[in-house]
């Protein structure tokens, strides 16, 4: 039923596969993944996922060994990542709360 | 927390098709959009009662969770981007609502900030922070969930998706609430240090200003 997040993709999918054009990893697994599926889209939802995969498609970097390592299984260095972004984030404000908090222990 | 990180670590998620594994971004990233709509709400709070009272602890404590806010949703948006990457195939497009929107309104919270540091009188910063921050927390809920939900997103709920309810398998949710109450509570704390600190610098430079005189 989650496939219904990403039905706008089966027109373009058809579409890329039809050109032959050089998708990342990523793309080629939601295209493949899509076009079993048939669905009635809207028009705003298909012309969305156009540019989305429009943009993928020019950022895409053939042979990364960055992506490749994201996309190994199933894609949990993706979950890995994002969890390190918040702690990182969280981390550092919190080190420098602790820093002004020490200068103003040396001052008194 | 422990259990929360170490569930959404270890927990089976069901299978779904280009998510795979990022399924378990429900645990960290929708979070920090909520924790950050509790702190905005905070802050509107405080800024009313600052306007009705005059007690400048209202204005200390509006600044402190406004700032621990957009903290959380930097890290909403940063986390979002990286999902979107590896799922979406690029880390950001202007065609999608819900990205931009949630940019605007953070941008919105950094000028709270410019504003703030363009006046010296504190009483003055307060008043006018405080008018500022109303309005700001005013466009929150129309720029964070009404607005792309009426127009085409990839993200749930928005015009030609099914909502979050609708999508989301009953296991998860029994990790994703305890981790929206745990980052809640995590930010309300980081807020309240926050909060501290500026009062203990305030009371500082009182005292020293009182032994110069």
């Amino acid at each position: 039923m989650n496939i219904i997040l990403f039905t706008g993709t089966i027109l373009l999918a058809e579409t890329i596969l039809q050109t032959g054009a050089l998708l990342q990893t990523g793309t080629i697994l939601l295209v493949e993944t899509m076009l079993p599926v048939g669905a009635i889209l809207s028009p705003g939802i298909i012309q969305l996922t156009e540019t989305i995969l429009q943009a993928g498609i020019s950022t895409s970097e053939a042979g990364s060994s960055f992506s490749a390592f994201m996309y190994s299984h199933n894609l949990i260095f993706v979950v890995l990542g994002v969890s390190l972004i918040i702690w990182l984030l969280l981390a550092v404000y919190l080190i420098r709360l602790d820093k002004k908090l020490s200068r103003l222990e040396k001052k008194r | 927390m422990t259990l929360v990180l170490a569930a959404a670590f270890m927990m089976p998620v069901p299978d779904i098709p280009i998510l795979h594994e990022t399924s378990r971004n429900l645990f960290f990233h929708v979070p920090m959009w909520f924790a950050m709509t509790v702190l905005f709400a905070g802050g509107l709070v405080f800024s009313i009662r600052y306007l009705t009272g005059n007690d400048l602890r209202m204005d200390h404590w509006a600044e402190a969770v406004t700032r621990t806010g957009i903290l959380f949703g930097v890290c909403g948006l940063l986390t979002g981007m990286l999902w979107a990457r590896f799922t979406w195939g690029t880390w950001w497009t202007f065609a999608e609502p819900k990205m931009n929107l949630s940019a605007m309104a953070l941008m919105i919270y950094v000028a709270y900030f410019i504003l703030r540091s363009s006046y010296d009188d504190p009483e003055k910063r307060a008043k006018i922070a405080a008018v500022y921050n109303i309005f700001a927390a005013t466009t929150v809920p129309f720029l964070i969930y009404v607005i792309p939900r009426q127009l085409p997103s990839l993200h749930p709920g928005a015009d030609g998706n099914p909502a979050f309810s609708d999508i989301t398998a009953p296991e998860l949710r029994l990790v994703f609430y305890p981790a929206v109450i745990g980052f809640i509570a995590l930010s309300v704390w980081i807020a309240q240090l926050t909060f501290r600190l500026t009062r203990l610098q305030i009371h500082m430079e009182r005292t020293e200003s009182g032994s110069h005189d």
